[in-house]
């Protein structure tokens, strides 16, 4: 296993909470699932996942409302949007800032050690490399990143946040077919996609997250854990 | 937002505010009452006149068809309960009709209520074509609510009834199996919302996913948010008593075109909060008081909450044996609230604790705390006051408002809107109570956007201390139109403030001089002493500060728009005694 920590920063940033994800409303701080996918947006390889340890709350931003014309329907050909125009509004949070503590486990299917992974990590955190734009949230809300320089989240801030969302667990099960992913040698599998969630605590400035989870997770997901 | 309305779910119903699960107060129409063998129909209005009834809801909505079949239990539209057709839609009737009675016929089973099979029987029986001829000759429309009444109990009432309601739901919405995301055990999640909320007049899901382009990883409606039957249902509940309730709801815009732009505000404290007062009823009901800061109108069975016994309140340490230990800790939650479309939209939420909203309040209450137009004593301003006085419709000012009074957020730009409105001589010179309170507003808004972040100055009065050259400015100009006044004897239809208070409060040098011309010729000698000795000092306070200024930017403009008020207060105030006087 490998650590990392980034840190990351933006103007704007939306956590969509799963039941208010149509008029959005943003969760306070990121969710692990969010934190993972700015890591998978710098580097990511089918041979190692990241586990988000804690995140660092160093700028909790303030909720900001929006409101925008967006669409109703997912994109089919022909498609006019005049006809399709969904007035949405979404309470976000404007200037934010948060330090990422991860660590990189390999898969099953690796075959190389972790090290080489977390130096390819290393050297595109430090060049400010990345495959897709990191984002907060939202892909509409970009994030900055960059190796951490010293700042610390505020020690004094406890909050007790409730159940968050943790992340996806892409369950197979023929039985209950409600959409088709991949799997590393077996290829497309059906099943569905489960939804985790954890009781969220900010101490000290730090969201802890459960390692016990991505057990779980690991479980659900059944071979597709990683190997050790 | 959902966590904390399933914990103040606890906390109604442990005060036997809540209606039964799953139902809500509704106006029915027309009694169908069973008297032992007998069965007659008695109409009880309609509209507001007719006093509601709690009675079993769900989430009905689309057209019916054999697959959207949705009945109320016991209480629902002639439709459903007698089978009278719209024009044109008697098949939809018969079907409408056959669910009404399969419902009944399932709770009848369950239940074994007697009650219930004498409505049922004389569903079935010929009796019902007897009451629908009666409902027919009185003029009863099929959309018009019908419920029943058996040996003086309505069947609503009981609670098998209602447990059955609960369970029948739970059945009909309960489908796969996962992680409630509200209460974190693995369950059946539903797969929508038992039943809608209405906010100000039109009805929502509160977790709706209701177009194609909502839905994700091959999820339909409330299952792209796991929730359980339980959750779902308290949330709902809870919310809609909140909805409902004066003590815990103000309106802070709205149109009646509905839609997004309509807000509604819903607010309450984890738990009830009496603290003791000096005021005539010995104690203060917080909560309510922390509404009042939202608006001042409230309903008839509501106590109009008192700005300036918060205000007294907040301003004392909260400690003693008659206050509540742990009051800093109790958490005041608020969420602003529009519907958009049959969704919830929560334009606005936060949790604070009294500790902190306690500074940020007292400090609002301050900072818009004010002298009444004609010298009554200074009282603070409730933000619906605010908003109504700038007639500003920007739903954005309300809750930035919100924000500055509860979490001590900068207070909005918006509000120097008054200072344009104040130009407007109509505005100056109000004629009727409701003018006269738009101005004290507006003057109050202008107050707040200066004094608010200030440390120590509070300003609620004339200050003749004050050294500042634009509100120096603002006292002369209220003076030189007393002086006017005085030596026209009131007879004047348009003052020297109608015509250059525009000028004089964007341009003071270039308009003052012409205007003290004026009145030391003019009117200055035709009244007494004391105006002349205002003007005097004003003048030598103005000449150490530096004379008129040159122009005024909006800062300048504020305190000058502050000094002519305060200045005309005072005026008026002295006025209002020396003819009190004279009087007596």
């Amino acid at each position: 296993m490998a650590g990392v920590t980034v840190k990351v920063w933006g103007d704007f940033a939306c956590f969509s909470r799963p039941e208010f994800k149509v008029e959005r409303v943003s969760y306070p701080v990121p969710t692990p699932s969010a934190a993972r996918g700015i890591l998978e947006a710098i580097f990511w390889k089918p041979e190692f996942r990241y586990e988000v340890r804690r995140i660092g709350i160093l700028k909790m931003g303030t909720p900001f409302a929006i409101l925008r014309n967006e669409v109703e329907n997912h994109m089919v050909q022909p498609f006019f949007v005049e006809d399709k125009r969904q007035q949405r509004a979404s309470l976000v949070l404007k200037g934010v800032a948060y330090l990422i503590e991860a660590e990189m486990v390999l898969r099953p299917q690796a075959t190389d050690p972790i090290a080489k992974y977390w130096e390819q990590f290393a050297r595109r955190l430090e060049r400010g490399q990345y495959h897709h734009t990191p984002y907060l949230g939202t892909r509409e809300f970009p994030a900055y990143f960059a190796p951490p320089d010293g700042e610390e989240p505020d020690g004094s801030l406890d909050l007790d946040l409730g159940p968050m969302l943790f992340d996806i667990a892409f369950v197979e099960d023929p039985a209950r077919p409600q959409l088709t992913f991949k799997r590393p040698g077996k290829g497309e599998v059906k099943g569905y996609a489960l939804p985790l969630f954890f009781h969220a605590r900010i101490k000290g400035g730090w969201l802890e997250v459960p390692k016990e989870k991505y057990q779980e997770l690991y479980r659900l997901e059944g071979g597709h854990a990683p190997g050790t | 937002m959902l966590r904390e309305l399933k914990e103040a779910f606890r906390r109604f119903h442990e005060e036997g505010v809540l209606l039964p699960t799953n139902y809500k107060e509704k106006r029915v129409s027309w009694l169908v009452r069973l008297e032992g063998e007998k069965a007659c129909l008695e109409h009880l209005g309609r509209g507001k006149g007719v006093k509601p009834i709690p009675a079993p809801d769900r989430q009905r909505s689309g057209k019916a068809s054999e697959n959207n079949l949705k009945p109320y239990l016991l209480v629902d539209d002639a439709r459903y309960v007698l089978g009278i057709p719209e024009k044109g839609k008697e098949k939809e009737a018969r079907l409408l009709h056959r669910s009404f009675v399969g419902l009944l016929e399932e709770a009848c089973h369950e239940t074994k209520l007697p009650a219930l099979e004498k409505v049922l029987q004389l569903l079935k029986s010929l009796k019902v074509r007897t009451i629908k001829r009666q409902f027919l000759n009185q003029g009863g429309k099929p959309r018009d609510l019908v419920a029943f009444k058996v040996d003086g109990v309505l069947p609503t009432d009981l609670d098998e009834v209602r447990d059955f309601w609960s369970r029948f739901l739970a059945r009909k919405l309960e489908k796969e199996e996962g992680y409630c995301g509200l209460c974190g055990e693995k369950k059946k999640v539903v797969s929508t919302f038992p039943r809608e909320v209405v906010i100000l007049g039109q009805k929502c899901q509160m977790v709706s996913f209701n177009k194609g382009a909502f839905n994700s990883f091959g999820k339909k409606q409330t299952e792209n948010a796991p929730t359980c039957y339980a959750c779902a249902s308290q949330v709902v509940d809870a919310l809609d008593y909140l909805s409902r309730s004066e003590r815990h709801h103000r309106t802070l815009y709205w149109e009646a075109k509905g839609g997004l732009q309509n807000q509604l505000a819903v607010f309450w404290l984890k738990e009830p909060v009496t603290v003791p007062s000096e005021g005539p009823a010995g104690s203060l009901d917080l909560e309510a008081a922390l509404g009042g800061l939202l608006s001042e109108e409230v309903g008839p069975d509501t106590p109009l909450p008192d700005l300036a016994q918060l205000r007294e309140l907040l301003k004392a340490p909260w400690t003693g044996s008659q206050w509540p230990t742990h009051l800093d800790e109790v958490s005041f939650y608020l969420a602003v609230l529009s519907a958009n479309k049959g969704r919830l939209v929560v334009r606005e939420w936060f949790a604070v604790s009294l500790g902190r909203l306690k500074e940020a309040v007292a400090r609002f209450l301050e900072a818009t705390r004010l002298v009444g137009p004609r010298g009554e004593d200074p009282r603070p301003m409730a933000i619906g006051a605010l908003i109504q006085a700038l007639g500003e419709a920007n739903p954005t000012l309300a809750r930035d408002l919100i924000r500055t009074a509860f979490l001590g957020a900068a207070p909005p730009q918006e509000l120097l809107l008054a200072l344009h409105l104040l130009r407007n001589p109509k505005l100056l010179s109000p004629s009727g109570p409701k003018e006269w309170g738009r101005l004290h507003a507006l003057m109050a808004a202008v107050k707040l956007w200066l004094f608010y972040k200030k440390e120590g100055t509070c300003m609620a009065e004339l200050d003749r201390e004050q050294r500042n050259p634009a509100y120096l400015a603002g006292r002369l100009l209220a003076v030189l139109e007393e002086a006017q006044k005085r030596a026209l004897r009131y007879r004047v239809k348009q003052t020297l403030v109608d015509r250059f208070y525009g000028a004089a409060c964007t341009a003071p040098a270039a308009t003052f001089g012409n205007l003290l011309r004026i009145a030391t010729t003019a009117h200055l000698p035709k009244v007494g002493s004391e105006l002349r000795k205002m003007v005097e000092e004003i003048l030598a306070a103005l000449d150490q500060a530096g004379g008129f200024p040159r122009t005024l930017d909006l800062t300048g403009q504020a305190e000058f728009a502050l000094g002519f008020y305060q200045q005309r207060a005072e005026l008026r105030a002295k006025s209002h005694k020396e003819s009190g006087k004279e009087a007596q």
